[in-house]
């Protein structure tokens, strides 16, 4: 009688660690409480992403600009942007940096919010980098020039508007860029789009597009 | 006096146990729902291909070849009109054109003449001929804010800081109105990352006998990959192939992940059945890609993950494939724990391991992601169907150890551009751009899992272009080669150029090669270029 008592017990406990597929049981569908059944955190993020930067996690109760720029010591003449995605797991908080108006690609501030509502750090790649010169009088004849020297492209037009800053981790200041949509001719027309330093035409990234289908 | 006591020990045993099983008990029921989902109604009107919101249009959904009401290719004006369904187009903003404040649909270009866009006063009028632009219009409106409301639904963003604009029948350059029809048949997505100043796009090219815009497979698989960057923050998922890999795990998992969502949102467990009548190499009948198993090679991961110079430029797109079938698998699952409401559930678990996902994301990261979102959503039920799902399809849990490291030839070889011609030159500071030839062996054993080449570089004179190429698994003793001097050939391969201006005199450069794989086996090769 105890051996079948036992067995039952080992039964029960075997048939109840098996996944729900194996059983065949419902999950219910809809529960007043939030998504979190366990604590995300920032380490267990960075577990699986694990080329990302690591970066000491600090909790923020609310993401007040001022706090925030003394924190990272976002200079003057730097503009933040946020941007906003949410996930069942929370909020993602992106700030993204502008000079004046000019978008800054290669700095990026990325906030998740954990269990308790806090903000984390995920990745700061933010830097002091100097005030880069944005009053570029013979911007119309370098971009004339850049185009004439990268004939194998058709490019769109060069101009105040497609000015970017890159930040390349290597070089201690920004670079000012076009940022341009371009055809390349010598690879049967493919649309691609170039980070050009205006200062000398210089290539410092290349883009490309995502297709449906290879064929 | 021994057996009364070992008596009482196997009581309390069993006690424990019992108290155990049901404290398991009481957190599933409780704490496993994995939260509600926002609006379970309009999930299902998608299912079901309701769309009562807004202006009434008319469209055959979700495609003349999988329409229930027109099952022929050879249809007249007459059959093509009483096929249709009438659909709600919400949130119309414009008297001009189809559009609102994030979605802005056009014909070849941003700027685009209104004689060219639909007016929405004259939606029935706008669906008459399959091939009209105007008719993709229509449907893409109505399939990217169908799908929009989806995702929302199942409680993610979408990321709308910059407007979304979709051509039905795309410029190469959509930011010019004089610049040339794309010819290539096929759709795009892009993100514009490197011109924040830009909005994203939707590509349609092609003016085909099939147009690529009558099928709503294409918009929302398009979507799907803005719906990825949204989901993972933009961190870069797979900013490998944004920079010009031919392949890398992370494109395929874009591609997967782009399909599973069409997929899964119309319940039809494949993508692109009427689209794929324009390809002439895939059979009649059969759509772009499957997500339910079929009795072919993609089902198992070594047939469409190892290294093949004949198939490397379709890589992505099988493995894919490949991966949706395990993202089916999966949902599979969920269904049978709830048919009506268990897909969503799949798809909330499926996106948000998305969520957790970093840069240029593996497989292997996405199974851990995966389970990672269903310890979060639903404290790990799913943990064994998971494993399960991908093991079934050849993607083993663990490998074996590389013990000698992999071996990596690499030579340079500069390019000059003169029109649309590339000229091989000396690689050093006059050349424009510098590619390598690279072999690559594995000496080893067993094989080597997703390998990859990059440039590793924190020398401001070296300019990264295409930085990381990914080769998939290397068999044991198996060699890549890409090697010779014509630059369309050595797309596979990684390429730099030389900045002179932060030379700081120097008149040799160094530069490292690193091969990597997930199973070890890593090596450098080191060389330095003349400015």
């Amino acid at each position: 009688m105890r051996k079948l008592v036992l067995a039952t017990c080992f039964g029960v406990l075997i048939w109840f660690r098996m996944t729900p597929g194996e059983k065949q049981v419902s999950i219910p569908r809809i529960a007043a409480r939030p998504a979190q059944c366990s604590t995300p955190t920032a380490e267990g993020n960075r577990a699986i992403a694990s080329e990302e930067p690591r970066v000491q996690a600090l909790g923020y109760p609310d993401l007040n600009e001022e706090k925030l720029r003394q924190q990272w010591g976002v200079q003057d003449y730097h503009q933040m942007e946020a941007e906003e995605s949410e996930s069942p797991f929370g909020k993602t908080v992106s700030y993204r940096f502008v000079q004046e108006g000019v978008p800054i690609l290669g700095m990026v501030v990325r906030m998740t919010q954990n269990t308790s509502g806090e903000f984390v750090e995920e990745e700061n790649t933010y830097r002091p980098i100097p005030r880069v010169d944005l009053d570029i009088q013979d911007l119309a004849e370098r971009a004339e020039i850049i185009k004439t020297d990268m004939d194998r492209y058709q490019m769109s037009d060069l101009n105040t508007e497609s000015l970017v800053i890159l930040v390349r981790e290597s070089v201690s200041e920004g670079e000012l860029a076009f940022s341009t949509q371009a055809i390349d001719s010598v690879l049967n027309s493919k649309p691609t789009q170039l980070l050009l330093r205006v200062e000398d035409g210089q290539l410092l990234q290349k883009g490309f597009l995502r297709a449906e289908f290879g064929h | 006096m021994l057996c009364n006591r070992l008596r009482h020990l196997e009581s309390i045993f069993c006690a424990l146990l019992i108290v155990f099983i049901l404290s398991s008990c009481s957190i599933r029921l409780t704490d496993c729902a994995g939260g509600p989902l926002a609006n379970t109604e309009k999930l299902l009107q998608l299912q079901q291909d309701e769309f009562p919101v807004g202006a009434k249009a008319y469209l055959v959904l979700p495609n003349p070849i999988d329409s229930p009401k027109l099952n022929l290719f050879e249809f007249s004006s007459s059959t093509f009109r009483n096929a249709q369904d009438a659909v709600g187009l919400p949130g119309l903003s414009s008297t001009a054109s189809l559009e609102n404040k994030f979605l802005k649909v056009r014909q070849h270009s941003r700027f685009d003449s209104a004689d060219l866009l639909v007016n929405p006063q004259e939606l029935s009028e706008a669906s008459v001929e399959v091939k009209d632009p105007k008719y993709s219009q229509v449907m893409a409106y109505h399939a990217i804010t169908a799908i929009s409301d989806f995702v929302k639904s199942l409680g993610f963003s979408v990321d709308q800081s910059r407007p979304l604009f979709v051509m039905v029948r795309s410029n190469l350059d959509p930011e010019k109105t004089e610049s040339p029809v794309g010819k290539d048949i096929n759709a795009y997505y892009v993100h514009n990352t490197q011109q924040p100043q830009l909005p994203r796009y939707i590509q349609l090219f092609g003016d085909v006998q099939y147009p690529l815009g009558a099928d709503r497979d294409v918009f929302w698989h398009e979507f799907g990959h803005l719906f990825n960057e949204s989901v993972s923050a933009s961190k870069g998922l797979d900013e490998a192939t944004e920079r010009g890999a031919i392949y890398a795990e992370s494109g395929a998992l874009h591609e997967c992940l782009a399909d599973y969502l069409a997929e899964s949102a119309s319940g039809k467990g494949y993508i692109g059945k009427w689209t794929a009548k324009n390809i002439k190499e895939i059979k009649p009948g059969q759509p772009l890609r499957w997500a339910v198993s079929q009795n072919d090679s993609k089902n198992n991961f070594s047939q469409v993950g190892t290294w093949n110079p004949q198939t490397h430029g379709n890589r992505t797109y099988l493995v894919g494939e490949w991966c949706s079938r395990v993202l089916w698998e999966i949902r599979q699952q969920f269904q049978k724990e709830d048919s009506q409401t268990g897909a969503f559930f799949s798809d909330r678990t499926i996106f948000g391991a998305v969520a957790l996902l970093g840069k240029n994301a593996s497989m292997s990261e996405f199974r851990a992601a995966l389970l990672e979102s269903d310890t979060r959503l639903h404290c790990g039920l799913h943990q064994q169907s998971i494993r399960k799902a991908f093991t079934s399809k050849g993607f083993a849990e663990t490998v074996a150890p590389l013990t000698s490291k992999l071996q990596l030839q690499a030579v340079p070889v500069g390019f000059n551009f003169s029109g649309s011609q590339a000229i091989p030159v000396a690689a050093n500071g006059s050349a424009k751009e510098i590619l390598f030839n690279i072999q690559i062996k594995n000496p080893n054993r067993a094989s080597a899992r997703n390998l990859r080449l990059v440039i590793e570089t924190g020398d401001p004179a070296v300019v990264p272009i295409t930085n990381f190429q990914g080769f998939g698994d290397l068999g044991s003793n198996a060699t890549i080669s890409i090697v010779g001097n014509n630059y369309s050939a050595l797309q596979s391969s990684v390429s730099l150029s030389l900045d002179k201006k932060h030379a700081n005199g120097r008149t040799r450069i160094p530069i490292v090669l690193k091969v990597i794989s997930e199973n070890g086996g890593e090596s450098r090769f080191n060389l330095e270029l003349s400015l």
